[in-house]
This record gives structure tokens, sequence and C-alpha cells, in this order.
């Protein structure tokens, strides 16, 4: 009897429903997000949501122009901050926004000079939005990148997202970012991309690539923007390189030739000597080469090592150019020299902390590159060649 | 003896083990890393110290009083007066921190279910609790032991899933402000290996009382492996940021993305919490019960069960009012009381014991 009493008793309790409980269809979906300013102390915030009734339809339902159909549509609101002008986005839609499914935060270029850590904070502090989307910041109004039709995807927060997972830039996600901003270094890179309205037809789709390099930040401030080829020489030094041909120039064979480094390790060595706070920075590759256009045999043992040497020279020259810009320029240590140096030497690093601004740009950076090439590919003489004999010729 | 059931010497390890790690999955590198930075790895070591001293002292005091819990003991030992008003506070003290576990599960929990009141989500947790207690100490055994891999399981999944992002680099420098922080840092985790002195309540219904000793040993120790692997993983993955992250686990259980769709590994990391606060709170709910009848001499616990769950969820909002007053309770006071309650006072009884050298007249009744 007790028993039964107690169980109408609990079901009274439960009778109430499901306080929790959200349906698919009670949702929109926000499939990428975009940060722009909008005045004095205003943002705009701008949402890319996913339009569901068009998906599906596809397999008995009445054919429709893939071109003409839209898969998502945009919507913006403003505020004082993410919040706010989430509840202003809101008030338009019909369905409780929803950011589980968010793959991709685009930064304008104008917040991103203000700063973005405080718009950073709403998406790590509530429970919805992935750690795993990306950011990326956008050349002019960041809302205009998610008008373009993608050729391939669905949408625009689709393609970034395959394009960050191809790791081609540098892709960085929240939790990046989050990391990045707590270390020592305080410095954060993030992706650069083309302004969305030179994107807009497919001509200029066709013309320009999206992405264009990357910002810099010091602190969570733009400092300034390095070139794609910067951004190899950064990708180096993080050790986060992966699959970027290097092409050199080889005076002895006539012509280029590209190496497509398969493996690659790189070790930041910290030194102080007699106050001097040096940094070697070690790198070891090893890769393939893809294209031969001298006219050397890459068979030759001679000719690899000719290529291995200029390799060495190029993967230099990138990482100066990026460390030029870092160093002279931004003075932001996005390579993180501070980890290395508090690693090794932390008591002086305690020390060194309040004036890493001043010490960063005076550290030598010497490096050492150990390229090997492994494997000439599929055919060892230039496929252009009509010399039998290509080593004689030299 | 008002449990008749027996358990075995495992089965207790794996009571005691979701009780000693299962505060610590949600919140413990975080605290630890406060003060401990990259040295956490360090600091479950430390902590551990306490827990292997509380197994002694349970040890000790189950040697010179078997079959009988800590409550029964204080009165061997003390005499009734005295003992009457330690085992009440005692038992406060019990309700107590039974109250801030259930809060901690139920603020958990709320994270995800906005709007669902804590009250039902405290209550959800005590009514089945209760059903166990009710059950007596081999139903606990029993769940303990079924849900022990469902414990184990996915956090090593998760561990194993988020392995490649990891960098070992996050660890260095070692110790470069010394040894102080590491042991600063174990202050909290302090309270949470005291816990493990709840043995005293299981001491007496093993059925292999041998084996005891070494189970309770082990169960110490694997709480402190695990607690240093589960820090090692979330610093290799997270580096400075952990002092600021308040959920590393979940954090981390976020962070797994294999293939674009094996995504979303938070479920496991509620479910694991959820299996362990229910152990938890189980375990902290009988030893209340059985406590409050042993300390009133009552001949049966059970009608105790449900007026003392209601009090557990009455404590769970009793002055605290929101989550940060309930890390800044977690941080010191609570562990405070856990080791004063579960180490010190204990080791006290002990010690007066062997002073005047007492043991239990009644010979042992034989166990099995």
């Amino acid at each position: 009897m007790r028993g039964v009493v107690l169980v109408l008793l609990v079901s009274c309790a439960l009778l109430g429903g499901c306080w929790d409980r959200t349906e698919v269809n009670d949702l929109a979906i926000i499939t990428a997000a975009a940060v722009d300013k909008a005045g004095k102390d205003e943002i705009d915030l701008s949402i890319q949501v996913f339009i569901p009734k068009e998906v599906g339809g596809g397999g008995l339902g009445v054919p429709t122009g893939s071109s003409t159909r839209e898969l998502t549509t945009v919507l913006s609101g403003k505020g004082i901050n993410i919040a706010d002008a989430m509840s202003k986005v809101q008030a338009k839609l019909s369905r409780k926004v929803f950011w589980g499914h968010c793959k991709i935060y685009l930064f304008g270029e104008e917040i991103a000079r203000e700063g973005i850590a405080d718009h950073i904070d709403f998406l790590v502090r509530h429970p919805e939005p992935r750690n795993r989307a990306y950011l990326y910041i956008s050349k002019g109004k960041a809302v205009e990148t998610l008008g373009i039709e993608s050729v391939l995807e669905r949408s625009t927060a689709e393609a970034l997202r395959e394009y960050a997972s191809l790791h081609i830039g540098m892709p960085v996600t929240l939790i990046d970012f989050r990391n990045m901003l707590k270390s020592e270094a305080q410095a954060v890179a993030i992706p650069y991309i083309q302004e969305g309205n030179k994107l807009k037809d497919k001509e200029q789709i066709q013309k320009n690539t999206p992405l264009l390099g990357t910002a810099i930040f010091k602190q969570d401030k733009l400092a300034g923007v390095l070139t794609s080829k910067a951004t190899r020489g950064l990708l180096w030094l993080r050790n986060e390189i992966t699959r970027a041909s290097i092409s050199v120039d080889l005076p002895e064979g006539q012509g280029l030739v590209s190496v497509v480094p398969i493996r690659a390790t790189t070790k930041l060595i910290p030194r102080i000597a007699n106050g001097k706070w040096s940094i070697l920075v070690k790198i070891d590759t090893e890769g393939d080469i893809v294209e031969n256009a001298t006219k050397l045999n890459m068979m030759e043992p001679s000719s690899i090592a000719l290529v291995q040497k200029s390799v060495n020279d190029e993967i230099k020259s990138r990482i100066r150019l990026a460390l030029f810009h870092l160093q002279k320029e931004f003075d932001a240590d996005a390579g993180n020299f501070a980890a290395a140096f508090h690693r090794k030497y932390p008591q002086e690093w305690e020390q060194a902390k309040p004036m890493w601004d001043a010490l960063y740009p005076q550290i030598d950076v010497n490096i050492q590159v150990q390229a090997a090439v492994r494997r000439p590919g599929l055919i060892s003489r230039p496929a252009g060649s009509t010399d039998e004999h290509g080593k004689a010729e030299k | 003896m008002l449990e008749t059931g027996k358990i075995s010497a495992l089965q207790m390890g794996m009571i005691i083990y979701p009780v000693l790690v299962s505060t610590a999955m949600l919140g413990g590198p975080n605290v630890m890393a406060q003060a401990a930075r990259n040295d956490l790895w360090l600091t479950p070591f430390w902590s551990s110290l306490i827990g292997f001293l509380s197994v002694f002292i349970a040890i000790q005091l189950h040697k010179r009083f078997p079959g009988m819990t800590i409550i029964e003991q204080g009165k061997a030992i003390a005499g009734t007066v005295p003992s009457a008003i330690m085992g009440l506070l005692y038992l406060l003290v019990l309700l107590q921190v039974s109250g801030v576990i259930v809060r901690e599960y139920a603020d958990f929990i709320a994270i995800f279910l906005k709007e669902t009141p804590l009250s039902v989500i405290s209550s959800a947790l005590i009514v089945v609790c209760a059903f166990a207690v009710k059950g007596g100490v081999e139903v606990l055994g029993r769940t303990a032991q079924v849900f022990f891999p469902m414990f184990i399981v996915p956090l090593l999944l998760m561990i194993g899933l988020v392995f490649p992002a990891l960098d070992p680099g996050n660890l260095f420098p070692v110790l470069d402000r010394g040894l102080l922080p590491s042991i600063k840092g174990a202050i909290t985790p302090l309270g949470w290996y005291s816990e493990v002195f709840l043995i005293s309540y299981l001491l007496p219904v093993l059925a292999n009382r041998p084996q005891g000793t070494k189970a309770a040993v082990w169960t110490v120790a694997g709480a402190m492996i695990t607690m240093t692997i589960v820090n090692l993983v979330t610093l290799f993955l997270m580096g400075d940021a952990l002092p600021n992250i308040l959920f590393p686990i979940m954090d981390t259980a976020r962070y797994v993305s294999i293939a674009d769709f094996f995504e979303n590994m938070e479920s496991a990391v509620m479910a694991i919490w959820v299996i362990g606060a229910f152990i938890k709170v189980s375990m902290f709910y009988y030893a209340t019960v059985l406590g409050t009848a042993q300390c009133l001499n009552l001949t049966c616990y059970q009608p105790l069960i449900w007026p003392i769950g209601f009090l557990i969820v009455l404590f769970s909002f009793w002055g605290i009012p929101s989550f940060a007053e309930l890390g800044a309770i977690t941080l010191i006071a609570i562990p405070a009381i856990l080791a004063w309650s579960f180490c010190f006072w204990p080791g006290c009884l002990l010690l007066y014991a062997i002073v005047r050298g007492k043991r239990s007249k009644a010979k042992e009744v034989p166990s099995g």
C-alpha cells in the first residue's frame, strides 16, 4: 500500500512534464555567426540559420532547381554585446536559436582591432557553442561572408569548416583561441579571409582565394595580418605545417622543383647567455618531389642534395619573413617563444615576463633546417625532357 | 547488528572508488590547478596521503573493535554521553556533506537542464538513492559493481579520443616554484581522500575481512592514479587556461571530434557524473542513516531513510544561494570538515583507545 502511495506521489511530481524538453522542429539551428562593429559601443551579430524544410524534399518531391532554393538564411541584430544582440535576433525568429551546430565564428576586421575577448567569453561560457568551432577574421564586414553561396558545399559555414580541416592555413578553434590567450605569450593567430563582397558571384569565387593569410592578435586585439607566404613561416614555427608544397628555383637546373613535406617537426630551443636571449629553431622535415621542371635527374643523389639545400633556404626565408613581421612590426609572440623560455628558464622568465614586449623584438633567432627529400615520385628525369641523358648536358 | 547483509572486499572498493573520484571528475583539475598550476600532476599524491592515513585509522579501530562502525566504536571508547554528543555532531557533518554533494550534482545537471527546478533534480537523485539504501549494503555493493564499468569505460574512451591533441610540453617547467604550490593545491582534495574513512561502515559487513585492508589501500591508490591521469590529460589539453575552466573533464569531452561526426561526448561525462554521484550519495546517505540508527540505539534503520533523505535535500539548499557560494564552500570549508571528521577525530579516538588500552570486550562475531 505504501508503495502504491509513493508511486502515485512521485508520478504526480513528474506529471508536470519534462521542463527541458526540446524538439528539433522548435529549434533554429545556427550554422555560422558573424560579429561586426555597428557603431560606438554596439555590435552587429548576424547568424546564418539553416532552413530545415528545404532539405530532404529531393527524393519524391517536386523537382526544384538546386540553384534557386536557399538552404540558409541570414538574420542580424544589434546590441551592446553578443547576448544582447542575440535576444534581438531571437525576436525575429519563430524558433529558439540553437548554438550547438554552429561551426564557424567570423569576426569583422574593425571589431577585431578593438578586441574580441569579451565576445569570445559568451561563446566559451555558454554551454551550447562547440569548443571545436573554427574562428575566422574577415576583411571588411564579416556578415557579407555569410551571404556567399558556396559552390560545393551546402553553406558558407560548411565550406569554411571543410576549409579549416584541410589545414591549408592555420585552423584555430575556440578552445585554441582560449588557450592561446591564456598562454604566456598572449598572442593569438587566427586565419584571415577575403571580404565577402569580393566573393559574391561565380567568377569572383573562381578568381579569388578566400584565405588571405593570418590575423595576428596581441592579447585580444588585432595587431596585423601576415600574408599567405608569411603564414607558412608561422606554421613552420608553430610546428603546424602539414601540406604546403615548397617550390624552389634551382639555378643549376634552370628551373623549379616542388617538394611536399610529409613529416615535419619543429623544436624551439631557447638560450640565455650573458643576458642575451636567443632561440634556435630546429626543423626536421622530409618530403617527396611532386614537380620537376629542371633538367636534373631526380634519381641522382647530387641533384637531390641541391634540392635539399634550396628547400632549407626556402623554409628559412619563410620563417624569417614571418618573424620579421611578428618581431619588428606587431611585437606579438605568435610563435610562442615565451612558453619555450618559460619552460627552460623559469626563474629568468619570471623576471623578464613584465618586459616581454620590449624583449621579444630583440631576441636573436637562429634557424636550422634539416630537409630530406626521400622519394622522387614516379619518374626520374623531367617528363618534358627531350634529351636522353639529362645529366650529360649539364 | 542493524545490517545483516554481506559484501565482498572488491565490492567495498567499487563503492569507495566513485566516492573518492566522482567529485574530482567534475572540478578536480580546475581546483588543483588554481594553486598548483602546471605541477598539478603531483597534487593527488600529496592529498592521497591523508587517504592512506584514514584507511590506517579505520583498520586499526576495526581491529580493536571488530564488527563496529565508527559510531559504535565512539560509544565503546568515549562512553555514552560524550559519544552521543560527538555522534550527533558527526551525523550533522554527514548530513551537511551529503547536502553539498547533492547540490554539486544538481547544479552541474542544471547547466544543461536549465528549466528543470533544482529541487526536482536533487529529489530525483535522493529518491533513487533511498531505494538503494533501503535495500541495504548488499544492494549498494551490487549496484556499485554493476555501475563500475560504466563509470570507468567512458572516461578511458574519452582520454583515448583526445589523445592526439595532447601537448605534453604543457608540463614544463616542472616544479619551477618548488614543491609548495603542488602541496597548496592538495588542500581541497584532502577532503575527498579522507572520505575513504567511510569504509568504517563497510568493514563490519565484509564477507572476507582479511582482504579489506588491501582493497581499501588499492582503492586510494587507484583514485590517486585516476586523478593524476585526469590532471595530466586536462593540463596537456588546456595548458595555462586550466585554472579558468570550471569543468575541465567536460571540456575535454566537448573537445572530442573524430571524423567530423563523432562529437558531443559531454553526455558521456554526464553519465560518469550521474553514476558517480549516485554511488557517492548512496554511500553517504547509508552512512548517515545507519549512524543515526546506531547513535539512537534503534533496532532497524529503514524508517529513517525517507526523513533523512528529505533532510539531505534541505541541506542541499540551506546556505548555498549560488554556484559561486558552493564553490567557495567546497574549496576550504568542506575539506576542513571532512578532514576533521574522517581523519582527525577518528585518529584521536584511536589514540585514546591505545593509551587507555581499550579493546572490544565481546568476542568478535565470526563473519560469513
